[in-house]
């Protein structure tokens, strides 16, 4: 469960709408060439990338690179054959039904074209036998058979009978629109009181009517007559109404199409929930294999730097990371979505080591931590602080040799300056600009300006200058001139 | 006014006048301190250019580099026992030599040196330190040509 709910809390928008396009787009497909064998044949490739993900999963290498080959290959094969097939889906459609709305294929038995299709039969003196199923079914009851799957057309009906055709004497089954089989046997009916005049074409029509709810219509070859047969009631057709009568009372009609559209309706609402599981399972493929490695090299992003605070030094300040993820996810992969954050809300004034960890990084969802480089950082903080410090004259050049310096007098002793404490604390005092000695004769006063070393700042509201009194006393002579 | 009371007021200012003739003798950029927990007590310190006697002879805020060596000369009083105190030197703030020197009762006086190079003019300081690092008073000097 904690894995389904990780993978749900992963998903990122772009990829529910992924799928959602996708499957729609598979479903519409399938709206599009259901019954064609373009249809058929992307079956078989769906069918070809299970197999693919099979053989990559058991690490078949060759196999996988086969079907690999093959699934391209049939790609392009069904594109060239059925090309034909392909343009006539896309052309009987206007764009919105390509998009939108199921194509309504009539599944309404024609019973006009049928009868003017059996009348020109009569006409001919060329037996026909046609039945048209009720509720039940007949496989039990019909033998033989030929699949045929045609839509019902004049020139269709009257080939089938024709004398020459194999398979000319056995019954047609008609399912909605079309003729389902072809020189269907039917049990013969072993009724008495049936006419003499009926042969086995009639007696297999009443036959099969006695035994179910189908309605079995039959032309004489001898007479040109058409009787339908329903139940054990035989009737004769004379005029399209007299057909049409005796199929509108056909059991289960009603019933039957209502099937037939909840059946196509059930389908559908299959086909859409298959299409979702098969494009979140190729979807999951490409996206949720870790097959595919990246080193990035992301800046550190500092947070929770409480105010004043400043960071001195670090030992890094781009960290390497190794990443995996689907080949399709890495290289869509930015270097702006994978975040390095360092939490800075607990660090001191000095030296903070941090061990990085998956905690620090934020990544997409799908992408996973393989490296951190380096994985730890030391950081160096400090606050700024304002100190006070003596002043001490820089005296350059050279003094008299009978004279000697005894007293120097600064005002002021001492400034306030203005840094970060750990530079500051390297400091004890701020010097004053040179001071030449050279024409120092006598006692005097001067005043020189402050040069504070880089970084050092005065604090503001210092004086930048200060004023030097010194006294100087004539030497008194030592033993060496060098000094002992 | 008794004579007992004139003679408390004159006492008092005996003692005030003693004070402040106490010898803080010319403390040249820097001044001594004293505690009363302390276990000696500074009297002087200077930068001399020679030590003659045990006395520094001719201190100076400014040092010839072409003279050999500078000293730092500090006096103590009132040594209680055995004590060590140190001579910290600094060029520019950056510690250059830190030099342990004994002190014994009851008074003493000692010194420190450290050889007058070309290389190193500029500013300088030696901060006289106790035992435990408090500083007892800044000696500010420079060496010049």
């Amino acid at each position: 469960m904690d894995e389904i709910r990780v993978f749900l809390s992963s998903l990122r928008w772009q990829d529910v709408l992924d799928i959602a396009i996708n499957s729609y787009i598979l479903f519409r497909l399938y709206v599009l060439f259901r019954g064609t064998n373009t249809f058929r044949i992307m079956l078989g490739i769906a069918g070809l990338w299970f197999f693919q993900q099979i053989a990559i999963y058991l690490g078949l290498i060759v196999t996988s690179w086969l079907i690999q080959g093959i699934t391209a290959a049939a790609t392009i094969i069904i594109i060239v054959i059925f090309r034909n097939e392909i343009r006539s889906v896309f052309q009987t459609q206007n764009f919105r039904s390509v998009l939108w709305g199921v194509p309504r294929q009539n599944k309404e038995t024609p019973v006009d074209l049928l009868f003017d299709a059996l009348f020109e039969l009569a006409t001919l003196k060329v037996g026909a036998l046609v039945v048209f199923p009720g509720r039940e079914n007949l496989t039990e009851q019909i033998q033989g058979g030929v699949l045929w799957n045609g839509k019902i057309s004049k020139e269709m009906i009257r080939t089938i009978f024709w004398r020459n055709n194999p398979v000319h004497d056995g019954a047609i089954l008609i399912q909605g629109d079309r003729v389902a089989q072809v020189g269907c046997i039917l049990p013969l009916s072993q009724r008495k009181d049936l006419p003499s005049y009926f042969g086995t074409r009639h007696r297999a029509m009443a036959g099969l009517a006695e035994v179910s709810d189908a309605v079995v219509v039959a032309v004489s070859e001898e007479s040109g007559a058409i009787t339908a047969a329903k139940g054990e009631g035989i009737f004769p057709v004379k005029r399209r109404q007299d057909l049409e009568q005796i199929l509108e009372g056909r059991a289960g009609r009603k019933e039957q199409a209502r099937a037939f559209f909840k059946r196509e309706s059930f389908q559908r609402r299959l086909a859409a929930v298959l299409s979702f599981f098969f494009i979140t399972g190729v979807w999951a493929s490409f996206t949720r294999s870790m097959d595919t490695l990246i080193t990035l090299d992301i800046p550190i992003r500092y947070s929770n730097r409480r105010s004043g605070v400043e960071i001195v030094e670090t030992t890094a300040n781009v960290i390497q990371l190794q990443l995996s993820g689907s080949g399709a996810l890495i290289r869509s992969l930015k270097a702006e979505q994978v975040q390095v954050n360092l939490d800075l809300g607990k660090a001191v004034v000095g030296k903070n080591t941090f061990l990085l960890t998956s905690d620090n990084i934020n990544l997409p969802p799908g992408i996973k931590l393989s490296r951190i480089d380096p994985p730890k950082v030391d950081v160096v903080v400090d606050v700024p602080i304002i100190k006070e410090v003596a002043v001490q004259v820089d005296w350059v050049g050279k003094l008299r040799e009978d004279l000697i310096l005894t007293e120097v007098t600064i005002t002021p002793a001492s400034v306030r300056i203005s840094g970060l404490s750990l530079l500051l604390n390297q400091f004890e005092t701020v010097y004053t600009e040179k001071v030449l000695l050279d024409n120092i004769q006598k006692r005097g006063e001067l005043i020189a300006k402050l040069a504070p070393e880089s970084p050092l700042q005065l604090a503001a509201g210092q004086s930048g200058t200060v004023r030097i009194r010194f006294v100087v006393q004539q030497r008194a002579p030592l033993d060496s001139p060098n000094g002992p | 006014m008794t004579i007992g009371r004139i003679t408390n007021f004159l006492l008092f200012f005996i003692v005030l006048i003693g004070l402040s003739i106490r010898p803080t003798v010319a403390q040249q950029l820097g001044g001594p301190s004293h505690g009363a927990d302390k276990p000696y007590f500074l009297t002087a310190a200077f930068m001399c250019e020679k030590i003659e006697n045990r006395q520094p002879v001719n201190p100076t805020a400014v040092f010839s580099a072409s003279r050999k060596k500078m000293y730092c000369f500090s006096s103590f009083d009132d040594v209680r026992s055995k004590s060590y105190i140190y001579h910290n030197w600094f060029r520019r703030d950056v510690p250059v030599a830190n030099i342990k020197l004994l002190l014994q009762s009851p008074k003493w006086s000692t010194f420190s040196s450290m050889p007058l190079r070309e290389t190193e003019k500029g500013p300088w300081r030696v901060e006289i330190t106790g035992e435990n690092g408090e500083i007892l008073s800044v000696l500010r000097f420079s060496v010049a040509d």
